[in-house]
């Protein structure tokens, strides 16, 4: 059958949109973390590719035109932002140092956590922009040095999980405004965070959206401090 | 008609990130300098809301889908990622709990502690 997909224009097209939209009809009917649509649909696309022997190459093809979609995606986060912008202005000092801290701890986790396992520097610098924004991950793991098909999938990894796991988190830590919340899961889990962040509520996404920016910003701005220290 | 403008609006955001990306080399993606234009002719009222929230609104809503593509991208370096995959996901775990419950705590803190001066 390679021969088939070797070919194929809209293989990859379609069998990402079919299972991300069976990933949505299942989490419908049975609303748990575990069947978030995202996580579903990965799932069925690795299995589509490993039955029918698929190679990346061949899907990539096809699929990359949903990835061209990101930037105008992203840009359009600039309009819930506007839309929030009194609570911006209102809460600028809380959320300005928020995301300081969040970029913060960030960098001191994955120095420690990378120290503790016995990472080279190599890897340590592919984990470090693992909370940002793929765009500026990926520029931000080839300025460091770092593999960067590794940290997209560090930024998948935490971006997922992110978005999977934030409401026992936030129960965890007592986090209960929707600005913090906003924050929080655009600081961790960049625009996957976001995704479920628009799920909690307008606020929330408004300021996710706003935490993906600041984060990427902050993380390539600390990330000279840091590089040498693994 | 209507959604073939706001798509260029949009479009014309992306460009203008690209050629600022382009002007002044930082590592900054195209994207990020594109959603600072784009919430600059917001605020200028350059662009009004109603040009572009309904394609707007179709891309935030299927934004979910295109982070498929770039997910399977893992299967290209299989060998490496399997050789550190527990280590790797523990570390992607346990600091997207600290960074989000840190970050979370912060803001709900400064928040707090500004309404408690009175402003």
């Amino acid at each position: 059958m390679s021969p088939f997909f070797e070919g194929s224009l809209y293989f990859g097209l379609f069998i990402t949109i079919l299972a991300y939209v069976i990933g949505v009809r299942l989490y419908g009917k049975f609303p748990y973390a575990i069947f978030t649509p995202l996580l579903v649909a990965d799932f069925i696309v690795v299995a589509a590719l490993l039955l029918f022997r698929v190679e990346y190459a061949d899907y990539h093809r096809s699929a990359r035109f949903l990835e061209m979609l990101l930037t105008p995606a992203t840009i359009c986060l600039a309009i819930p932002l506007y839309k929030q912008l009194d609570i911006l202005k209102k809460n600028f000092r809380a959320i300005f140092i928020g995301i300081a801290a969040g970029v913060f701890a960030n960098s001191v986790g994955v120095l420690i956590l990378s120290r503790f396992f016995g990472f080279s520097h190599e890897l340590y610098v592919t984990l470090f922009p693992k909370s940002v924004t793929s765009p500026i991950g990926i520029g931000l793991s080839e300025e460091l040095g770092g593999i960067v098909t590794l940290t997209v999938a560090s930024i998948i990894v935490s971006g997922m999980f992110g978005n999977v796991t934030a409401e026992p988190i936030y129960r965890l830590f007592r986090v209960t405004d929707p600005v913090a919340r906003g924050i929080g899961l655009g600081t961790a889990s960049h625009a996957m965070g976001a995704a479920k962040a628009f799920q909690l509520g307008e606020i929330e996404g408004a300021m996710s959206g706003l935490a993906i920016v600041i984060t990427g910003l902050f993380t390539v701005a600390v990330a000279p401090f840091f590089v040498n220290l693994l | 008609m209507k959604y073939v403008r706001q798509f260029l609006i949009i479009l014309s955001a992306c460009f203008a990130g690209e050629l600022l990306r382009y002007i002044l080399p930082l590592p900054i993606p195209a994207s990020v300098y594109g959603l600072v234009v784009m919430f600059c002719l917001l605020l200028s009222g350059v662009v009004k809301l109603h040009h572009v929230s309904d394609v707007a609104n179709f891309f935030i809503q299927t934004m979910p889908l295109l982070f498929i593509p770039p997910a399977m991208a893992i299967l290209n370096h299989w060998d490496v990622f399997s050789a550190i995959a527990g280590r790797f996901l523990i570390l992607c775990f346990l600091t997207t709990i600290v960074v989000m419950g840190v970050t979370g705590r912060a803001v709900q803190w400064v928040m707090k502690r500004n309404a408690g001066d009175g402003r």
